[in-house]
């Protein structure tokens, strides 16, 4: 690793340093050819030339965009020599074929490549040059030439073949090693799984000093906790029994660093004790004669090299031979050279392990992030183990308080090479009590189990060796998942698959090693990040919980902290204030109530009180409107009782207020009904009186027209009266409309009628009705009601707009009628006050007045009436310009109802 | 005629009303003007010689409408409080060319007195009134094809009612 960060770091720009080798050798080739094209060519050869030249210059430039790593590979390196082939064949061609100069530079490719391709590399490539070579010239110089066309092609293949002595020849002893290294490099770069490295280590080793055995032992960063032991042997020889030889060397490679030579090794005689011949040289030490336990067969000479990094020895070669003294000379010594390749792998593989880890924990990490619940974390736990353990059966158990206080140690998760058989698997396994079955065992002991093969009488052995494809229950790792000193419950797995285990072909061998002593400790891996995983998924399911009832109440919820800085914005607080959680979260609570003073005033009372139950406050939303709210609110302590936060529960009153209000006017309509019944009825009576003897002086006083007209203006006063009671009556008890047919006409004679009135309060009446044949059912009375309560708000409007202004403006009220769509239209109009914009919408509600002397029942009694009459009104107004009343009634025609437009859009 | 002066009457009221006008202006036709058909009634009215019944508990408002009708209407006028003494009235061999009744009366209501009377004599000219034209009693009295007029009662109305007594 180290070297291979040195080299990339000697890039030239986003070139590599290898890729520099490359290219060097051939610009020069480059400039050569161009300069002879000028010198030597006519012109379109040259130019031709020229361009071939371009062209191979910018393809060898495009070869610095591969990686390193990637160059480096065997077949992407020969991908220049090849290159180089067609470059040359195409000069070749254009400079007249047989007879070309540029035919030796093919020699260059094949000889280059020969160095790292060896043998064949060189004549494949040759192979190739010469077929290029020879369809070229052919065409180019015809039949003619065959011979020397032929000649030279061999004499390529032959070139190849020397070369490829040659780079043999050139190889220096140490080259081989150089080829180890190289080879590891490769693997390395291959990501070849790091046990297959070491195999490979120490069969080169093997055969780099002709042993006929060779053991490599990785030991771990703490003395012999860890160490892998790779064995290997030619086919056919036998493996000696050597682990308690080697280990008494061992000891002492590992203490001197040196490696060690044991000359001879002869069995040692039974009855006397010997000691073994030896002594430490410089370079080294040997070891004349050792002395291993009898045994029929015996390697009669061995060494152990130390590879040492980091001035520590990571690794021992031990190497065993049947021949004697096969040690003397220092060539095994020369493996010591090994340990930074050794070095460079070992640090890779535990980086790959690293990343399998980190991504198994990212995994896990991620499903609980998701906050997808336990479950779902269970089954990413068991996916895992079964993927990563490569086992038939995945388990995990989880301990829980049956509702006895007892601890059972449930199946939480299942997994199986399929999941039909998953499923199967599911169904049996009823939760163990502790102490039962190898998974309550576990469970019980705290300790892990690695078996390799389980007993027929363990429970559900049947079922499992039933469901599982392999039909049978062999090998078994169980570990506790531990968390302190408790043990949160069992990851199991079942069956170790062979390689060619596969549901597909329905093969299902086992392996036949089993589990090992890595596949435990994987499984303690997964089991440490399953511990903490249920753990937080314990606290993540209840912080979920109560994090869901916080966000779906229905009442608006905010949580501060401190300082009261919003960490908390529910849902709810969201629609009240009409901003987004994210806009709220982070400010400071103050902005949120009507006023800071508010908001501090609150505070206060909470720090007093510790906590405030249904306090009137007032927020301000979003848009500045204030709403008014009840508060309920707790301070939050911490362990040491101090101020953590606080949590707030607001109740929107706005609806309660608005139902209430609601409510009384309900009840105050009802009331003002009862009363204009009663009242009413007393009034009528009275007036009903004063008709009776007006109606006389009317007629005693017919001679004195001033009199009579008098009288006949005070009987329509008493009419108008009445009208006013007949409406109260109506809000009271609404009475529907007694429809005729009448004209449009009629209508606006009604309003013509007011004409009188209106010029006594200098307002302009303007009448314009639609003609005469329109003609409608209603009930005039009614309608007459709804004009004079219309005349009555606008003459009231204009007066109130001469108070306002101080002037006498001349009023207007414009009523115009128009037939359309089968609906006679009335525009209302004046130039009155206005009405506000806020107040528009509550216009038609009973009480709402803006009016000082109003009751707020006129527009109310025009809604309704107008509705009672399968029609709508709809008001328009701009403050202290104008207000115009729409009204629109169905015509009498083709029974066309008016449509709600309001209703049409909803 | 203007439809707004009918405005408190029922359909049925007003269609009788209607009729009634109608008759009346083929009677009298030749003459000109509301007001002077109004008038005109008025003076044949006065001319006639009939005798009413007033039936209404409120005093207050019999006496009034006592006074119009004599004063205005030249009439002969009898007075009653309440239903049963108005059907005693009858019972007892008075006749009556028209009987003006109210509705809300305690005791025996209008409808009731109308029903009684009408009972005893088929041919017997009952108008009721009354200030309610929304209740039970009113809808009653006009499903049994009373004649009904609101209070305060409008002279043109009452003009109209009383032009309907045939000449004695």
């Amino acid at each position: 690793m180290d070297n291979r960060t040195a080299t990339s770091s000697k890039k030239i720009g986003r070139f590599s340093h290898f890729w520099l080798q490359i290219f060097r050798s051939r610009v020069l080739l480059c400039v050569v050819v161009g300069v002879f094209a000028v010198f030597t060519t006519s012109a379109p050869v040259s130019t031709r030339i020229w361009i071939g030249v371009s062209v191979y210059f910018v393809i060898n430039l495009l070869w610095g965009f591969f990686k390193q790593e990637t160059l480096r590979r065997n077949r992407i390196r020969a991908f220049p020599a090849v290159l180089d082939v067609i470059f040359t064949t195409y000069l070749v061609y254009l400079t007249g074929g047989e007879s070309s100069v540029w035919y030796p530079l093919y020699v260059f490719p094949v000889l280059s490549v020969s160095r790292y391709l060896s043998y064949m590399g060189s004549v494949v490539l040759a192979v190739l040059a010469a077929a290029g070579y020879f369809s070229i010239a052919w065409n180019v110089s015809g039949s003619a030439s065959l011979p020397f066309i032929i000649l030279k092609s061999l004499i390529l293949i032959g070139i190849s073949f020397v070369a490829g002595n040659l780079s043999k020849a050139r190889k220096h002893p140490d080259d081989d090693l150089a080829d180890i290294f190289r080879e590891i490099d490769t693997k390395i770069i291959e990501n070849v799984p790091i046990d297959r490295i070491l195999r490979m280590i120490i069969k080169r080793a093997v055969e780099f000093t002709k042993s006929d055995m060779g053991q490599l032992t990785v030991l771990g960063e703490e003395p012999a906790s860890y160490s892998v032991s790779i064995e290997s042997a030619k086919s056919g020889q036998p493996v000696w029994p050597v682990e308690a030889f080697s280990e008494r060397f061992h000891g002492m490679v590992r203490r001197t660093k040196k490696s060690v030579s044991i000359l001879t090794i002869a069995r040692r005689p039974r009855t006397e004790v010997v000691e073994d011949v030896s002594r430490m040289a410089k370079g080294g030490g040997y070891v004349l004669r050792a002395y291993v336990e009898d045994s029929h067969d015996i390697p009669r000479s061995a060494q152990f090299v130390p590879l040492v990094l980091n001035n520590e020895v990571r690794a021992i070669i031990s190497l065993y031979s049947r021949d004697r003294l096969r040690y003397r000379d220092n060539k095994a010594v020369r493996l010591e050279s090994l340990a930074p390749a050794l070095g460079i792998a070992l640090k890779h593989s535990s980086e790959i392990e690293k990343t399998q880890r980190l991504k198994l924990l990212h995994t896990i990490g991620e499903a609980l992030k998701i906050e997808e619940g336990t479950e779902k974390v269970f089954n990413t736990v068991v996916s895992l183990a079964l993927q990563q353990l490569g086992s038939e059966e995945a388990a995990l158990f989880v301990a829980e308080e049956n509702e006895k206080g007892q601890t059972l140690i449930r199946k939480r998760a299942v997994k199986g090479p399929t999941d039909e058989i998953g499923q199967l698997l599911q169904q049996f396994e009823p939760p163990y009590e502790s102490g039962v079955s190898l998974v309550g065992e576990i469970f019980r002991d705290k300790e892990p189990k690695l078996l390799s093969e389980v007993s027929p009488k363990t429970m559900y052995h049947d079922k499992y060796s039933e469901t599982l494809p392999s039909k049978t229950v062999r090998h078994y790792i169980g570990v506790p998942i531990i968390i302190g000193n408790e043990v949160l419950g069992v990851l199991r797995v079942i069956n170790k698959r062979a390689q060619s285990y596969s549901v597909e072909t329905g093969e299902f061998h086992l392996a036949a090693s089993g589990f090992d002593n890595d596949d435990l400790q994987l499984m303690q891996t997964i089991a440490t990040q399953v511990a903490s995983a249920i753990r937080s998924t314990k606290f993540i399911e209840v912080h979920r919980i109560y994090r869901r009832l916080v966000e779906n109440s229905p009442d608006p919820i905010i949580v501060l902290d401190a300082k009261g800085f919003i960490t908390i914005f529910n849902h709810a607080c969201e629609k009240i204030w009409g901003c987004t959680k994210e806009e709220a979260i982070g400010q400071h609570v103050s902005k949120f109530y009507e006023s800071e003073e508010h908001a501090r005033d609150i505070g206060q009372q909470l720090d007093i009180k510790h906590r405030l139950q249904d306090f009137d406050a007032r927020i301000r939303s979003c848009n500045g409107e204030i709403i008014p709210i009840s508060l309920s609110a707790t301070n939050l302590y911490g362990a040491n009782d101090e101020k953590v936060g606080s949590f707030g529960v607001f109740k929107d009153l706005r609806e309660t207020q608005r139902l209430q209000e609601e409510k009384t006017n309900a009840e105050r309509v009802a009331t003002l009904g009862k009363l204009a019944h009663t009242v009413g009825h007393e009034i009528k009576h009275d007036i009903a009186v004063a008709v009776n003897y007006i109606d006389v002086l009317a007629y005693e006083a017919r001679g004195d027209k001033e009199l009579s007209g008098i009288y006949r203006q005070v009987l329509a006063s008493l009419t108008e009266a009445i009208d006013r009671f007949q409406n109260m009556l109506l809000i009271g008890r609404p009475r529907p409309p007694e429809k005729e047919v009448i004209e449009a006409s009629d209508i606006f004679r009604v309003v013509e009628s007011m004409r009188p009135r209106g010029e006594s309060s200098d307002v302009d009446l303007i009448v314009n009705g639609p003609d005469h044949t329109k003609e409608l059912n209603a009930d005039i009375g009614q309608l007459r009601v709804v004009l004079s309560n219309l005349f009555d708000n606008s003459l009231d409007a204009i007066k109130s707009k001469r108070d306002d202004k101080g002037r006498s403006d001349r009023g207007r009220i414009e009523c115009i009628g128009t037939a359309e769509n089968g609906n006679l239209k009335i525009e209302w109009s004046d130039n009155g006050c206005g009405i506000p914009q806020k107040k528009l919408d509550a216009v038609f509600k009973a009480f709402v007045t803006s009016k000082t002397t109003g009751n707020g029942l006129g527009l109310f009694m025009v809604k309704s009436i107008i509705e009672n009459h399968d029609g709508f009104v709809t008001v328009e107004s701009e403050e202290g310009k104008r207000t115009t009343f729409t009204i629109t009634l169905p015509l009498r025609s083709e029974n066309t109802k008016v449509s709600d437009p309001e209703e049409d859009t909803r | 005629m203007k439809p707004g002066a009918l405005v408190f009457l029922g359909w049925r009221q007003r269609l009788i009303e209607q009729f009634m006008a109608q008759l009346f202006l083929l009677a009298s036709s030749g003459t000109q003007g509301g007001m002077d058909q109004d008038e005109e009634l008025l003076n044949e009215i006065r001319r006639k010689h009939y005798t009413l019944l007033v039936v209404d508990d409120e005093e207050v408002f019999r006496k009034s409408l006592c006074f119009r009708l004599q004063r205005k209407y030249l009439a002969e006028v009898e007075e009653v409080s309440s239903g049963a003494q108005a059907i005693a009235k009858v019972l007892q061999g008075n006749s009556y060319n028209l009987i003006l009744s109210d509705i809300m009366m305690p005791g025996m209501t209008g409808t009731e007195v109308f029903e009684e009377l009408r009972r005893i004599n088929p041919n017997i000219r009952i108008v009721l009134m009354s200030a309610y034209s929304s209740s039970i009693e009113w809808k009653k009295a006009e499903e049994l094809g009373a004649t009904l007029i609101h209070k305060p009662i409008d002279d043109r109305i009452l003009t109209r009612v009383l032009s309907q007594i045939p000449e004695v």
